[in-house]
């Protein structure tokens, strides 16, 4: 049980408010490498659903050519600081992966695999807040 | 046995009653730390012998309970044999291994501590005086707190509480959660100063496994925060 002590109390009046609110990014994707998705395998798919702020699109993790690439298509988010796309074990994110900085708050963007990633243990796709912890949306991952 | 301790009372006795002819000072002193997203506050009591021929050289030791409270911070691997691959004073010189920094993310963070202090400082003039201090040994409490361990790009949750037991070594040598402060105090009557400066406050936490792993095991993860400091002092003893 979280214990607050009266110091904590008098000292939390000093903070500002911090929300992992905010617009720091650009909306247009950025260029991707050529990945020919007509022939590619789709391995898991799923649908994002907002969490603590509005993500709405779907996500597809492909296998092309021997490489795994996760795909968000159609996708949009509201903006925020250091916005990471994480794959996850649960809807917690208590043990994952982070695949790196969001590109763009909407449009369609890639992101390499790592070929150790066991896509059997990650099932959850999140679009995380590091700094701030903050879950902004999710999507369950299910087989094709 | 009972000679060192009938030494150390009559030592005590001495210095505290002044016996070796130096004049000293006690002072109690209420001070607020402040930084981005977070905050310290701390009570410090403070006893101080006068030296030199103008007794403008202070120095003594005291007591200090600082109370740090933070939202958002990055706890960093903290054992000096892991950060600098070395123990010992020449972890001071030594360069940080960044791989093998590992960090825990806390979206808040509460330590108490209660410490033993070293002073010292220069009377500038009859009102204004420059001091230093920092914590020595002593001890933190605090609630347990969820927070995210990071391993380059793979992480996991993971809880800790603050480390118990505080001490000053050198550089990353240090174990616990540790204050200090520059500062300077200008007195606004006989026995009332006010005091602003910077503290540099070291907080660490335990984690409940030891969620590092490479280099080697690891449960302990400590921040190093700069902050504002401002407060009051009140002269018990000119």
């Amino acid at each position: 049980m979280k214990t607050i002590y009266p110091t904590g109390l008098i000292v939390a009046c000093l903070f500002l408010a911090t929300a992992c609110g905010g617009d720091e990014m650009s909306s247009t994707p950025s260029p991707e490498a050529d990945i020919d998705l007509a022939k590619s395998i789709v391995l898991l798919h799923g649908d994002f659903e907002s969490v603590v702020h509005v993500v709405t699109g779907k996500v597809r993790i492909y296998e092309t050519a021997g490489d795994r690439v996760l795909v968000l298509d159609p996708f949009t988010t509201e903006a925020g600081p250091d916005l990471k796309v994480y794959l996850s074990t649960d809807d917690n994110a208590s043990e994952f992966i982070n695949l790196g900085d969001l590109k763009a708050n909407s449009g369609r963007q890639y992101y390499p695999i790592a070929d150790d990633v066991a896509l059997s243990k990650y099932m959850y796709v999140h679009i995380w807040c590091q700094d701030f912890t903050v879950n902004f949306g999710q999507a369950a991952l299910k087989e094709n | 046995m009972r000679k060192t301790i009938i030494l150390l009372l009559v030592l005590t006795s001495a210095i505290t009653s002044g016996t070796f002819g130096q004049k000293s000072e006690q002072s109690v002193s209420l001070g607020l730390g402040v930084g981005p997203s977070e905050g310290s506050l701390s009570g410090a009591y403070a006893y101080q012998w006068k030296l030199g021929s103008n007794q403008r050289f202070l120095i003594g030791l005291g007591g200090r309970f600082t109370g740090y409270l933070s939202q958002n911070k990055y706890y960093l691997t903290a054992p000096a044999r892991i950060t600098s691959g070395q123990t010992g004073p020449q972890v001071f010189f030594s360069e940080t291994i960044p791989e093998n920094i590992d960090s825990v993310l806390f979206e808040t963070t509460q330590v108490n501590s209660l410490n033993i202090s070293f002073n010292t400082g220069y009377a500038v003039s009859p009102k204004l005086f420059i001091g230093f201090n920092i914590d020595l040994v002593g001890l933190s409490f605090g609630a347990n707190q969820q927070g995210r361990f990071f391993e380059g790009n793979s992480g996991q949750l993971t809880s800790g509480r603050p480390t118990v037991l505080n001490l000053l070594l050198v550089s990353d040598n240090d174990i616990g959660s540790l204050n200090s402060e520059i500062f300077g105090h200008y007195r606004i009557k006989d026995n009332w100063a006010i005091r602003a400066g910077l503290q540099f406050l070291f907080t660490e936490f335990t984690t409940e496994t030891e969620v590092q792993q490479m280099p080697e095991p690891n449960d302990r993860f400590r921040n190093k925060s700069l902050m504002f400091a401002a407060g009051v002092s009140y002269f018990l003893s000119n």
